[in-house]
Formats: structure tokens, C-alpha cells, sequence
């Protein structure tokens, strides 16, 4: 699932929040028309075979989508003729809906938010674990283990290695970040060093200076 | 002298064995734009409006706007260092000024951080800049005096501590120069000053320093600038920054002078955050809560109850009209926020009359309250009297014949116009006020030529302090006027009268 997600981000490289709220809308009311859990599965799962198996592989048709010279209708059309038999009913309608609201431009946006709802919906929370050097398998999953019980949720876990760090490690779930890093602690430990003295130079001046002759 | 290394080495290795390590946690955002002052940040859902947020670079920023997805951020400080996608994270703390006597004399930015070259501000106080003003049970009614120096001002539209009183008018009308003699005035009072430049010219900024240091008023004042060419930011926090820096003296029982100069400039600093931020605009463009900004500013100049040390900051805010309309949006809400007003009139001041205060609309709404009682009985009833005068000198001018009673009363008031003038930066003692004030108002005046007002008050004052200065001195104990007091004023302006025009008549014959 994470995997898609980052292709979704992939191919786009514009961020608009206007855009953001708008696909977050139909998003939740996708999920919400399909049904039970499973039906919502299913309809996610199609979405994100349209995203990896046809817009990411035919970009033009995308830009069909995105056209304001492509009427309404001849989108409904194409949708017709292309998804007819490779989509369940509900998923055809939905993309429809989003047709027929000349919404399809966003069809991207939608799927990646449909994406994020339904993650939390199933209790799970995207995190990234950031890491100086690879680490012990054990002590990775004694991580996880962790941090599903300090999120009470199921954590999906991309991990990075990242040089930078130093050492240490740094986790990042949704705005929140943990940063247990060499890198930060040596930082805060610089800035600690040159506040303090500097605090002390400016309350005592006299002590930290000497005549050049003596 | 030669930086002494040893001393350095020993306090970062002190540094060092306290240091610990801790996981460091916080909430972040993604820079989406930036430009003007402002960034659009993705994230931050954790934020609080008003809450401190860093940018990797190290700018300081202020949580402006919360939206459904992103959250305007102000940026205190250079932005054009902040790059889109960089990281932003919250602080959870709210901004803060350093405050406490280290400030006096100084010249500091909206940040504290000063402008001046003299060396870093070494204090450890710190103050949030906005605060929830006093309220009801915490304050007193305005008692005590705020002597501005200015007879005109002194007498009729008295300024009381803890009082906001606006000062309003066209550009050059004097506005500035009021605040400024009001400043100096308070060299010998106690109160400490805070002048607040909100998008002014650099250059007459460092023209107004340079005016408070040769007048020794620097001693006890601290300068807040925000010139024109600060981002809008600052320009719209410098005012709440200056009212914490007050009210450190204010809760601490001392009294504080603030001066904003001027609010038109800040309230269009915040119509361009707002409008750069979405806001909706309004009147004149102006957002829906500019009300609000300015409100919850002058709410927090206010006397304190004995309780909390009968502290106080008087204000004095200013603002520019376009062409004498008072009515537009900005000078109504500050009207109506305001304790009253000093109007000044661009024909007054074309004429000569300064400072060129319109009696008649010029209000201060605490009253005798805030006057001591000699100057309570002397100037009563002069700026009704000063109203009537302006009326009745339009209606003179149509040339019609003039009774003898209208005529003196014409005469009366060309005199006491005269009386009320004053020179830049000479503020004048209360005590001489009084003196002054009585005799223009007791008709001692009225036979003397008007171009010669001036000069005999100079006289005049220079004769009571060198030959009696027991008067002066009993009316400086007693600040009150009872019969032998007045007989005995009465007697020696009769005096100086004689020797005032025997010196005339004299030098009119040797001539």
C-alpha cells in the first residue's frame, strides 16, 4: 500500500492545497458509497491499479482527463470504453461521478487522499524510520513493536537510511517527528555551548579578556 | 585586549558535562510558497494560533492563520532565505520581548534585537508580547496627572495615567512633536517612555533619537522601530512589543509612557498580511478585526488597582487623516477606542497657532481627574471659552458692528490663542502653567498689544521665579489655589504689569 502511495507522490509535482481539500471531499465520499470494509478494499484496490497500470502508464491519457477541450461526455465515454470490463461497478460509477463533475483532472489527488483516509480507517499510520546505518533485523522489528503500541495503531513502515544522521535514528509520523539523532543532539549541544557562552561573556566581560601585554 | 581562551574552554567544558541527550520531539511542516513577509506551510496540524514556529534556517515565524490544510505563517525576520520544501517546526512557545531597565536608552527592532551599536541587551526578563489586558477588577479610575508640558494640552484636554488619549491630524500638523515634549517632559516624573516608530522614514526616526538624546530624555526612554522599509510583520507586531516592554514597569507599580507613531501605519502593515493571507477584505480593504487589533492594544494601557501597586502606561497613540476626515475608518475606530482626542487643524497651523489644537473637537474624556486642582480652577471653563471664541471670530469676520461685551470677549480670546501657543521642545512646569493661565484667564492680558503676549509671558515667567519664588513654591506644595494664594498672585502680576509697561513706555520714548 505504501509502495503505491509513494508512486502516487512520484508523478506529481505540484502541491496545491485548494486541490487538497477539494480531492478530499470526493475521497470521502467515494470510500463512504462503497459499502462494508471489504467493498472499500476492493474499491481501493482498483483505484490504485487505474493510478500504476494507466495513468502512470499512458501519461496522455491523463492529460485527456485534465483537458477542458475533451468534453464532459467524451470522458464518459472513454471511461466506458476503457474500464467497462476491468472495473466492478462501483468503482466505474465513482469515476464517473468524477467525470461528470469535471473533476477528472484531479483523479490523481483523489485516489492519494482515498489512500490516506483508508489508512486511517484501518488503523494504520504511515511511519518512516530514518536510520544512520542499516540495523539488526531484531531491533527493527523490536522498534515497531514499540512504536504499534506507543500509536495504538498498526505502523506501515518505509525505512531510510540516512548518513546525515550520524548515528541514532529519527521517526516520522504524519506532522510528528522523533528525532533521536546524533546530528540533532550535537546540534542542540553547539547552540547550548555558544548561548552559554555568550551569556557568560556578557554578564562578566572582564573575566574572559586580558591586556595584550600581559 | 586579547580574548582569554582558558576562561572560554572552561565554560563550554562546564557546558558539555551537563549536557544530556533526549529525543527530541516536535510537530512539522513543509514550506509550500513564501514571499512577502508571509509562507503557506503544509503540516503543522498541531499548531496554535499565535505560536512560535522555526524554519530550518533559523527564522522565527508567527502561526497567523490555522486553514483546513496549510497554515499562514508571518515571518519575523529575512525571508528571503526560506526556501518552498523547507522544513518548518513548532516551538510551543508564544513570541517574547527582553525587557527591564537594560532597554532604556536604547534603540531596539520589534524583536528586541537592538539597532543602535551599543552592544548586546544583556537582561534575562522576557515578556510575551501579546497578553490579555487587565480587566475590570484589576484596574482603578485614572487619578494621577500625566503633565505633558504643553499648556494648551494641560489645560483643556488634560492627560491622566493610565489614560489613552489619541493624537489626530494631517501630516505635518505637529502630532509627532506633541508626543515628543510630552517625552521630554517626563524627565523629572518617574515615568518611563516608549516611542514606538511603525513604518516612518528611517531618517526622521534617527532625527527624533537624536532630538530625545540632546534633551537627556534617551535616559529614560526606549525606541521600538519598525521603518518603512521593515517587512509588514514587524511593522504589525513593533506596538504590542512596546506594550510589553511598558508593562513590565506597569505590573511592577512604576508608570510608563507609550507613544505609537503612528497606528494608520501599522493598520495598513496588517490590511497587507491579511490580504496576502486571504483574509477577506472589508471596509477600505481593510480586514474584518482591525478593530480587534487595535483594541486589544490600547485595552492594555490602564491604571492598575492599589492591590496590583497602582501601576500604569498612558498611551498615546497617533494616527494620520487624509484631508481632515475624521470620519474614515481607521481614525473612527481609534476615536472610539480612545479615552479622547487631540484634533490638530492644518489652518491653525498654517496660521502660526502651535500646536495647532481645535479646541472645540479636541476632548479628553477622564477630565479634571487628571489635572491638579490649581489648574482645575484656572482653566475650567477655557475650552468652551476657547470653542465660543473660534465661532464668534468667524462671525466677526463678516464685519459687522461688534457690541462692546462681543468685542471683549473677542479680544479675551485672540489673547488667551496667543497665550496657548508654545515652542517646539519647551515644555513647560505645571506651576507655570497655572501662572500663565491665570492671568490670560483674569483678563490680565487683555489691555497688552497680542503680538506681545509672548514676550511678556517669557518676562513674566523669569519674573516670578527670580523675585517670587515663595509663590511658586507654596502653589508647587499646596497644587491648590485658596483666596490669599490667588491675592497674593494677583498682587505680583499687578506688579510685573507696572514694570512691564513702564518698560514699554520707556523704551517706546527713547526710541
Amino acid at each position: 500500500m505504501s509502495d503505491s502511495v509513494t508512486q502516487h507522490f512520484a508523478q506529481e509535482s505540484v502541491f496545491d492545497v485548494d486541490v487538497e481539500k477539494l480531492a478530499k471531499v470526493y475521497a470521502q465520499a467515494g470510500l463512504n458509497s462503497a459499502g462494508d470494509s471489504q467493498a472499500q478494499q476492493s474499491l481501493m484496490d482498483e483505484l490504485n491499479a487505474v493510478v500504476t497500470e494507466v495513468l502512470n502508464k499512458f501519461p496522455d491519457l491523463e492529460k485527456v482527463f485534465a483537458s477542458v477541450l475533451v468534453s464532459n461526455d467524451d470522458k464518459l465515454g472513454i471511461l466506458d470504453r476503457v474500464f467497462a470490463n476491468q472495473l466492478s461497478a462501483n468503482s466505474l460509477n465513482f469515476l464517473k461521478v468524477i467525470a461528470r463533475h469535471g473533476r477528472l483532472g484531479v483523479l490523481r489527488q483523489i485516489i492519494r487522499n482515498a489512500n490516506a483516509l483508508w489508512t486511517i480507517r484501518k488503523n494504520q499510520v504511515a511511519v518512516t524510520l530514518e536510520f544512520a546505518h542499516p540495523v539488526e533485523e531484531s531491533l527493527q522489528k523490536e522498534m515497531i513493536e514499540r512504536l504499534a503500541k506507543k500509536l495504538a495503531a498498526e505502523p506501515l513502515v518505509t525505512v531510510k537510511i540516512n548518513p546525515e544522521l550520524i548515528g541514532g535514528f529519527v521517526v516520522r509520523t504524519g506532522d510528528r517527528v522523533l528525532d533521536a539523532s546524533t546530528r540533532s543532539n550535537l546540534e542542540r549541544a553547539r547552540q547550548a555551548m555558544i548561548a552559554r557562552a555568550v551569556e557568560m561573556i556578557q554578564q562578566r566581560p572582564e573575566q574572559f579578556y586580558q591586556e595584550s601585554g600581559a | 585586549m586579547k580574548f582569554n581562551s582558558d576562561e572560554i574552554a572552561s565554560v563550554i567544558q562546564k557546558e558539555i558535562e551537563q549536557f544530556s541527550t533526549h529525543i527530541d520531539v516536535r510537530d512539522v511542516g513543509r514550506v509550500l510558497e513564501v514571499g512577502d513577509g508571509i509562507a503557506q506551510v503544509y503540516g503543522l496540524s498541531g499548531v496554535m494560533a499565535g505560536e512560535m514556529v522555526e524554519f530550518a534556517s533559523g527564522v522565527r515565524g508567527l502561526a497567523f492563520n490555522l486553514e483546513e490544510n496549510s497554515v499562514g505563517v508571518i515571518i519575523l525576520g529575512d525571508y528571503l532565505n526560506i526556501n518552498e520544501g523547507e522544513e518548518v517546526r513548532s516551538t510551543g512557545t508564544l513570541l517574547s520581548v527582553p525587557v527591564g531597565d537594560e532597554l532604556l536608552g536604547r534603540v531596539v527592532d520589534p524583536l528586541g534585537n537592538p539597532l543602535d551599536g551599543k552592544g548586546p541587551i544583556v537582561t534575562s526578563k522576557r515578556r510575551p508580547v501579546e497578553v490579555i489586558a487587565a480587566g475590570v477588577s484589576e484596574r482603578q479610575p485614572v487619578h494621577e496627572p500625566l503633565q505633558t508640558g504643553i499648556k494648551a494640552i494641560d489645560a483643556m484636554t488634560p492627560i491622566g495615567r493610565g489614560q489613552r488619549e489619541l493624537i489626530i491630524g494631517d501630516r505635518k500638523t505637529g502630532k509627532t512633536a506633541i508626543a515628543i515634549d510630552a517625552i521630554i517632559n517626563q524627565r523629572d516624573s518617574g515615568v518611563k517612555c516608549f516611542y514606538v516608530a511603525i513604518g516612518q522614514k528611517e531618517s526622521t526616526v534617527a532625527g527624533v533619537i537624536e532630538r530625545l538624546r540632546e534633551t537627556g530624555a534617551m535616559d529614560y526612554t526606549t525606541v521600538i522601530v519598525a521603518g518603512a522599509s521593515a517587512p509588514a510583520p514587524l511593522q504589525y507586531v513593533a506596538p504590542y512589543s512596546g506594550t510589553a516592554m511598558a508593562e513590565e514597569y506597569m505590573f511592577n507599580g512604576g508608570h510608563a509612557l507609550v507613544v505609537y507613531d503612528d497606528l494608520s501605519k501599522q493598520a495598513v502593515a496588517y490590511r497587507e498580511l491579511s490580504l496576502l493571507m486571504r483574509r477577506p477584505p472589508g471596509r477600505e480593504a481593510f480586514p474584518g478585526d482591525v478593530f480587534y487589533c487595535h483594541s486589544r492594544l490600547l485595552e492594555r494601557s490602564c491604571k492598575l488597582s492599589a492591590a496590583l501597586g497602582g501601576g500604569s502606561i498612558t498611551s498615546l497613540p497617533i494616527i494620520e487623516t487624509l484631508e481632515g476626515e475624521v470620519s474614515a475608518y481607521i481614525p473612527t475606530n481609534v476615536i472610539s477606542i480612545t479615552d479622547g482626542q487631540i484634533y490638530l487643524q492644518p489652518d491653525l497651523f498654517f496660521a502660526g497657532v502651535k500646536p495647532a489644537m481645535n479646541a472645540g473637537i479636541s476632548v479628553s474624556r477622564v477630565g479634571g481627574a487628571a489635572q491638579i486642582k490649581a489648574m482645575k480652577k484656572v482653566a475650567g471653563g477655557l475650552r468652551l471659552d476657547l470653542a465660543a471664541f473660534r465661532e464668534l471670530e468667524a462671525f466677526a469676520q463678516l464685519g459687522t458692528e461688534l457690541d462692546p461685551a462681543t468685542q471683549a470677549r473677542l479680544d479675551r480670546g485672540y489673547r488667551m490663542v496667543e497665550l496657548l501657543k508654545q515652542g517646539q521642545y519647551r515644555p513647560l512646569n505645571v506651576i507655570d502653567q497655572v501662572l500663565v493661565i491665570f492671568a490670560g484667564t483674569r483678563g490680565y492680558l487683555d489691555k497688552l498689544p497680542t503680538d506681545r503676549v509672548a514676550e511678556w509671558e517669557d518676562k513674566f515667567l523669569k519674573f516670578m521665579s527670580d523675585q517670587k519664588s515663595e509663590i511658586r513654591k507654596e502653589l508647587a506644595e499646596k497644587k491648590d489655589l485658596d483666596d490669599a494664594l490667588t491675592a497674593k498672585i494677583r498682587a505680583a502680576i499687578d506688579e510685573f504689569n507696572t514694570q512691564f509697561v513702564g518698560v514699554t513706555e520707556h523704551a517706546t520714548v527713547t526710541v
